[in-house]
């Protein structure tokens, strides 16, 4: 992955969140990351 | 769900779902001291679902823009003993439009933008976190004019939208940002008589939007973040504001966060500017020197307010624009829009996107 533009700030990983890539917020508890998202369209 | 143990292979292992045209657009996980690892969840209406325009739901009240809409309304509780697998132990309904955002830490209480009937707008409603299986409406304060069952009418201009989107607490205040309606310092000492302690509106001449707050409690200093929330800087620029709180009745603007430069981001598609503040939650990266900022279309930016007079750009990352889009909006540019940003103790960066997924990232700028 390349950025468009960074400065003082590297690039680690990506997710595309299992598919639903529409992510508003994000929080991170202990080891895992819970982003909330979700439009009932995208559900399974 | 997504396992972030090697943050530079995450891995998604769960998804929750919501019920039909809602969405879980915000959430907070804290540690409450009886019953441990906790997730606070809103649920309210998914209006990209429901295809709301973006111009009728910033302007006017959102209950009129969702009029006859059908959707799940209330506060969520899981219980994350086992994180990959959250268990919900409470749903509290509230009505109307319910909650849009949540600050809470693990206290006793949460403070929640929440939509009730009763209402022209989202209002402050405090929760009771005491029993987790059973959270209770504590606490209410609104903006003069918004208690439409009390006879109330709005002191502010049609098209204008007064509601509180966040607010977060230091100490007995909580600082809280309510849209076009500006900013208000609110004492919730007594949660059951939370009591305006000062009020600031820039709007005009400024564009209103106030979004995010991030109190600075060492430093006695506030920064407030006003949402770009419309495309190609339409409306002009919206902006990131730094106060001195020394005395919070009379809260001073000294200065505000530098424009992104580095790129004609006004004509590059999609909304310019700002969204969310990083937080500085308990157990994560806490600075009152760094801010972090989502700016939509300009990435995730970091800004250095040693000198709280003269902020400077500490760093940027700006990702790609998004393979595919998610928004199921007709005509909506295919650009980034970082929207959140999370940092943990290390200064590892999860920044969201409304399209493009999770980035996690690293500032070297410290």
């Amino acid at each position: 992955m390349t950025a468009v533009a960074s400065h003082n700030i590297t690039f680690l990983s990506h997710s595309d969140q299992g598919g639903r890539g529409d992510g508003v917020q994000v929080m991170v508890n202990k080891a895992s990351p819970i982003s909330a998202t979700a439009f009932p369209t995208a559900l399974p | 769900m997504i396992d972030v143990r090697d943050a530079k292979n995450p891995k998604t292992v769960n998804f929750l779902p919501c019920p039909p045209n809602t969405r879980a657009h915000h959430l907070q996980t804290a540690t409450h001291e009886k019953f441990g690892d906790l997730l606070l969840a809103v649920n309210g209406p998914s209006v990209w679902t429901m295809q709301v325009s973006q111009e009728a739901y910033f302007s006017g009240t959102s209950g009129d823009a969702l009029a006859g809409q059908k959707f799940s309304s209330g506060l969520r509780v899981y219980d994350l003993a086992k994180p990959e697998a959250p268990r919900e132990i409470a749903f509290l309904p509230l009505g109307g439009l319910g909650p849009h955002r949540i600050w809470y830490v693990g206290e006793r209480y949460a403070y929640v933008s929440v939509h009730l009937p009763e209402f022209s707008d989202h209002i402050l409603v405090i929760v009771d976190m005491k029993e987790p299986t059973k959270p209770e409406v504590a606490g209410k304060f609104w903006l003069p004019g918004m208690n439409k069952a009390a006879g109330e009418t709005p002191t502010w201009p049609q098209g204008k939208r007064y509601a509180l989107h966040h607010g977060l607490v230091a100490g007995n205040l909580i600082y809280s940002a309510w849209r076009d309606g500006g900013l208000a310092i609110v004492d919730v000492g007594d949660p059951a008589k939370p009591k305006m302690v000062s009020y600031r509106n820039w709007d005009p001449p400024f564009g209103g939007g106030t979004h995010s707050p991030l109190p600075l409690p060492d430093r006695d200093l506030l920064v407030v973040a006003d949402e770009a929330n419309f495309a190609d800087c339409s409306k002009g620029l919206r902006y990131i504001w730094v106060f001195d709180v020394r005395e919070p009745s009379n809260p001073v603007s000294i200065a505000t966060l530098p424009v992104p430069d580095d790129a004609d981001y006004c004509k590059k598609g999609g909304n310019f500017g700002p969204h969310n503040l990083w937080e500085n939650r308990p157990g994560a990266f806490v600075s009152s020197r760094y801010i972090f900022a989502t700016m939509h279309n300009a990435g995730v930016r970091v800004y250095d307010i040693k000198n709280p007079f003269q902020p400077r750009e500490a760093g940027y990352f700006v990702p790609p624009n998004p393979a595919r889009m998610f928004d199921p909006r007709p005509n909506r540019p295919q650009v980034i829009q970082s929207a959140d940003c999370f940092v943990d103790k290390n200064g590892v960066m999860y920044v969201t996107d409304n399209n493009a997924g999770l980035y996690i990232l690293q500032f070297e700028g410290r």
